[in-house]
């Protein structure tokens, strides 16, 4: 027995210090690895940057695409009165137009006219309480202040322009409406504000013309163009539909979160070797649920979900000793006995590998918050999950001698979880979008925390499970009242 | 640090892919060391965790070992010194995994039993008669060495 320690010393003393150069590759292969590795996590992080600046350029563009949108409503109203001015500078019969030019270009202003008459369009275009009447004596003063009109020549010009103006307004009804309010926006430029100051500093039109008063223009009546918000084909409208039911399906991954803990610390080494054995692995959920939409933002989601979460048990016995006895029936002395043939016994190790599965069919109730935006939107939920099943199927160590059982609901296995896994408190955030006006996709991660231990309390370690996952799935509308 | 492997693995290339493995933990993790003790000692320290978590990874094949019969008698001093350290490793190699492991962490490397049981996921016993059988083991081939 001396020389065994003594051989422990001997190889311990030759051993323990003992170098040797690895073989080249190792080196080589280190590099490699270590630059895959290294390539690896620039990629993730090129992936990561992509997909912000994909959100960011999204969000980018949905916000701009909104902008246009109010813009458009804003000047809804004064289509209605640019219109007719719009109108009149479009429908200007060529010859008069030209008149106009020539006489203008006689005196070098044609340009300076020009420029007032069309920023005088975008004023009367952008400020809606510029009457079309205000616009064309705006016109006027314009065309009077840039050409310095003193003669009757000049005079008629802005009668006739004026005029002209009149005409075309009821000519004007004809153009498009499309047309208009394009050329409205257009002209709702920067300059619109200074425009307009730059028109009111100006003198009274009818001190310029010496007591010529402009007749009242006699507008048609014009049916105020009231265009429509844009919508989107493939957008539901919820703001008019007030309680909106629709039905969720959905599918993903998902991974569980254990916390084990030891009741006492005497069972710290099972604990620590049930870590070491069980390891968690992907699963999936699936469900269906309800959802009702009030208050245009608020909805309450039910149904039914279903996590099944998977653990991989390992465990290998390097000290196994099995023994095989085989047995054969002789007839000794005429009766017949039954004697051993052969006796053979086996070391080696005892390898065990499962795939721990559990099952849990819970009714969850929760409450979310939806925000919208065109087709897509997110919704924040939150609530709780009340089991209605919960099934296990698996093996584990046992605490009482450290090996390996099963613990199947059947008899005679290890009793070790509870016939329900009780509450859960959940938590998502969806992401949606509308492929149709009744037809969404949405992704939706959410989190749930089973609020008690899964395992009875008579066993010596507590786990207590959360399970994170990804929900994939479709949501069909069904109707608003 | 790839002797240590050596000892750990079944095989020279077993013992590449450990030292690899290890080394690429060693420069990823690098900023773990806290410069608290021997930087070679942290090393052999991933080094021997990489090699046990290959041990735990690994599905053991079955190694029959026939220690029942292994002789009794002590094995002389002399008769293991007359054995290149190359040589001496080749035995350990041919150890069963399980025997392997405890024989390095409790014979060469030093951990007590309690420190090698935790770390290979086994009761102290086990690790106790898996020392024995590995002493023995070697003592039957160093015996027959002599004799060839």
């Amino acid at each position: 027995m001396e020389s065994k320690p003594e051989l422990d010393k001997i190889m311990q003393d030759r051993l323990y210090e003992h170098s040797i150069a690895p073989p080249d590759f190792v080196w080589t292969n280190i590099k490699q690895e270590l630059r895959r590795k290294r390539r690896k996590f620039v990629a993730l992080w090129w992936f990561l940057g992509i997909g912000l600046s994909a959100t960011g350029l999204w969000a980018l563009t949905s916000g701009q695409h909104a902008a246009g949108s109010g813009q458009e409503l804003s000047s809804q109203q004064n289509a209605g009165t640019g219109h007719q001015e719009v109108g009149t500078q479009q429908s200007l019969s060529s010859q008069q137009s030209l008149g106009t030019r020539q006489r203008a270009a006689g005196s070098g202003q044609e340009l300076s006219s020009q420029q007032s008459a069309g920023t005088g369009n975008q004023a009367a275009g952008t400020q809606q309480s510029l009457s079309s009447q205000q616009n064309v004596g705006t016109m006027q003063q314009a065309a009077s202040s840039r050409q310095e009109l003193s003669s009757q020549q000049n005079v008629g010009t802005m009668q006739q322009a004026a005029g002209s103006r009149q005409r075309a307004a009821g000519s004007g009804q004809e153009l498009s409406s499309q047309q208009n309010v394009r050329t409205m926006q257009q002209a709702a430029g920067t300059e619109t504000e200074k425009t307009i100051s730059a028109f009111s500093a100006l003198p009274p039109v009818e001190t310029e013309l010496g007591g010529w008063k402009r007749p009242s223009p006699q507008h048609p009546k014009v049916k105020p163009i009231v265009r429509k918000k844009q919508d989107s084909k493939n957008c539901y409208d919820f703001e008019h539909m007030g309680t909106v039911w629709w039905l969720d399906a959905y599918v993903g991954p998902s991974i569980t979160r254990r916390q084990f803990s030891a009741k006492d610390s005497e069972y710290d080494n099972y604990l620590q070797q049930r870590l070491e054995t069980e390891r968690p692995e992907m699963a999936f959920n699936a469900g269906i649920r309800a959802n009702m939409l009030f208050r245009e933002n608020f909805v309450v989601r039910s149904g039914f979900h279903y996590d099944q979460f998977v653990e991989k048990f390992e465990w290998a016995d390097p000290n196994s000793i099995e023994v095989n006895i085989r047995t054969r029936t002789q007839l000794v002395n005429g009766v017949w006995e039954t004697v051993i043939d052969t006796l053979s016994i086996e070391y080696g190790d005892n390898y065990i590998k499962t795939y721990n599965r559990f099952g849990v069919l819970d009714i969850p109730l929760e409450l979310g918050i939806e925000l919208r935006r065109g087709r897509t939107g997110v919704s924040i939920n939150g609530g709780v999950s009340v089991n209605l099943l919960f099934w296990k199927r698996g093996a584990i160590l046992s605490p009482d001698n450290n090996q390996p059982a099963y613990f199947t609901p059947e008899e005679g296995t290890l009793e070790v979880f509870k016939t329900n896994a009780g509450v859960s408190i959940n938590g998502s955030v969806q992401w949606f979008y509308h492929i149709q006006p009744t037809l969404r996709l949405f992704v939706e991660p959410y989190y749930r925390q089973v609020v008690k231990p899964l395992t009875l309390n008579g066993h010596p370690v507590d786990q207590q499970y959360g399970i994170g996952g990804l929900k994939l799935g479709m949501t069909k509308i069904l109707h608003g009242k | 640090m790839y002797a240590v492997c050596l000892r750990y693995a079944r095989s020279s290339s077993d013992a590449s892919d450990m030292l690899q493995e290890g080394f690429v933990k060693v420069f990823t993790k690098l900023e773990q060391f806290h410069f608290q003790g021997s930087f070679e000692g942290w090393i052999r320290r991933i080094m021997i965790n990489t090699a046990l978590r290959t041990y735990q990874r690994q599905r053991f094949d079955q190694e029959t070992t026939g220690y029942e019969n292994l002789p009794d008698m002590p094995v002389e001093p002399d008769a293991i010194s007359a054995l290149s350290e190359a040589e001496l490793l080749k035995l350990i190699a041919k150890l069963p995994d399980g025997y392997r492991m405890v024989f390095n962490m409790v014979a060469i490397e030093g951990f007590s039993h309690a420190e090698a049981a935790d770390l290979l996921g086994i009761q102290e016993s086990t690790s106790r008669s898996q020392l024995t059988k590995a002493r023995r083991w070697l003592s039957e081939q160093v015996l027959l060495l002599q004799k060839v």
